[in-house]
């Protein structure tokens, strides 16, 4: 029961996705997804050590860390590549500074059998969100990123757009931790897209 | 007497603390063609920019039309790292029917199979022109260019000028174009703009075009060969 739960969850949180990681590969992400993963692992570390949710430790710490990349970005002009090697180094190695030792399996592979119906079921929701507002976003984000200045002529709020799609990485990447762990989530975004 | 249909007041621009655009005024008619020359950093981009808005800006811009369209420097505009998408796709965007995207197509001179191709599968003249193209939907009453010819070769420039200039005349559009080309602003502009952060010079292109004026904007001794041909 618990392996179809966590396919029909898998295959919803894919969906997803691929459909995000078809904007990474125009955004030049695709490599940036797999250390976002990693930065999930401080907040399912701080779940264990408090026992609340997997996916909401994740979800705050993703989110934080996306807005500390995306700070830095405008404040030092380094590129993302950089800054998200900086920002996953620190997550990681503070995780192991607090992560206890039998832990560490299910926070970096993940573990079925915490997944529930009502997980799956709020995780179904919140993929068919997130696609939902991609869908809604996509042809303005891809509009961006052939030019900005069109885009923004036209009247495409940039920084909006560019905020709800790093939104939504951090449901979907958070989300993924329950199932597959932190070490390899956010990958599958990067990864879906360069398959799409 | 045509209308006024921009009008700029006492314009400055900065960036980074650095003075971009130094109290800049001048108007333009409606269905002028007016080219913006300068050297480069001169802030011609940076002037088409806040035009648009797109940039801070103190002082006045005041547009009579709302319906401009704007093409930026072709090395602003990526054409890789996109998702698998055709021509035909990238124009849905503008939420209009087949049957205006044909007709344009055929105005800037595109054949209709290169719908189906994607954005890297154009040479750099047939991305232009489906620029320009992608521009002309909207029905714009200003179109607002940006070294339109970059990176194409010589004859193709001449071409696109042209286009422009037909597109001008059949649509009475007002045209604000930057170039580096001194034979387009004889053959093409109005009124021209010499800017270097300010206004060096204004006017039609015969009477300020002097080699002294020319000296002031580009800071160095450029002379322009006008030949007769008998």
């Amino acid at each position: 029961m618990e392996i179809i739960l966590a396919l029909i969850m898998g295959s919803f949180i894919g969906a997803a996705a691929g459909y995000l990681g078809t904007l990474m590969l125009s955004k030049r992400m695709s490599l940036v997804a797999g250390p976002l993963g990693h930065l999930t692992l401080p907040g399912i570390a701080l779940a264990f050590l408090f026992g609340f949710d997997v996916s909401l430790g994740a979800f705050v710490i993703v989110t934080l860390g996306i807005a500390l990349i995306w700070w830095l970005e405008i404040k030092t002009k380094l590129p993302m590549e950089a800054l998200t090697a900086i920002v996953f180094a620190v997550g990681v190695a503070v995780t192991f500074l607090f992560l206890p030792e039998e832990k560490t399996i299910p926070a970096l592979i993940g573990d079925v059998s915490q997944i529930s119906p009502i997980v799956v079921t709020i995780s179904v929701l919140l993929s068919l969100l997130v696609i939902f507002a991609i869908n809604r976003i996509y042809k303005k984000i891809i509009l961006a990123e052939i030019s900005e200045d069109i885009a923004k002529s036209e009247g495409v709020n940039i920084k909006k757009y560019n905020f709800i799609y790093l939104l939504c990485i951090a449901i979907i990447v958070s989300l993924g931790a329950k199932v597959v762990g932190g070490a390899d989530d956010g990958g599958s975004c990067g990864n879906s897209g360069v398959y799409e | 007497m045509s209308e006024t249909i921009l009008k700029v007041k006492n314009l400055n621009v900065g960036l980074e603390k650095e003075e971009i655009i130094k109290d800049l005024s001048f108007e333009v008619k409606e269905r002028d063609v007016l080219i913006i020359l300068g050297p480069n950093g001169a802030g011609k981009t940076t002037l088409l920019r806040a035009l648009l808005g797109l940039i801070p800006y103190e002082g006045e811009v005041v547009w009579k039309s709302k319906n401009i369209s704007y093409l930026p420097p072709q090395e602003l505009v990526q054409r890789k790292y996109l998702p698998p998408m055709t021509i035909e796709e990238f124009f849905k965007f503008k939420n209009v029917g087949e049957e205006k995207i044909f007709k344009i197509f055929k105005e800037v001179g595109l054949d209709l199979l290169l719908l189906k191709r994607s954005f890297g599968a154009l040479s750099t003249g047939q991305f232009q022109r489906m620029i320009i193209a992608w521009a002309l939907v909207d029905e714009p009453d200003v179109l607002l260019f940006d070294e339109v010819t970059y990176g194409i070769d010589a004859g193709a420039e001449e071409t696109i000028y042209s286009l422009l200039h037909r597109i001008w005349k059949q649509r009475n559009l007002t045209v604000l174009l930057i170039t580096h080309d001194l034979n387009v602003v004889y053959e093409h502009a109005n009124n021209v703009l010499c800017l270097n952060k300010e206004k060096m010079c204004y006017g039609e292109p015969f009477e300020i075009l002097t080699p002294e004026n020319l000296e002031k904007v580009y800071g160095t001794g450029i002379k322009f060969y006008k030949h007769t041909h008998k």
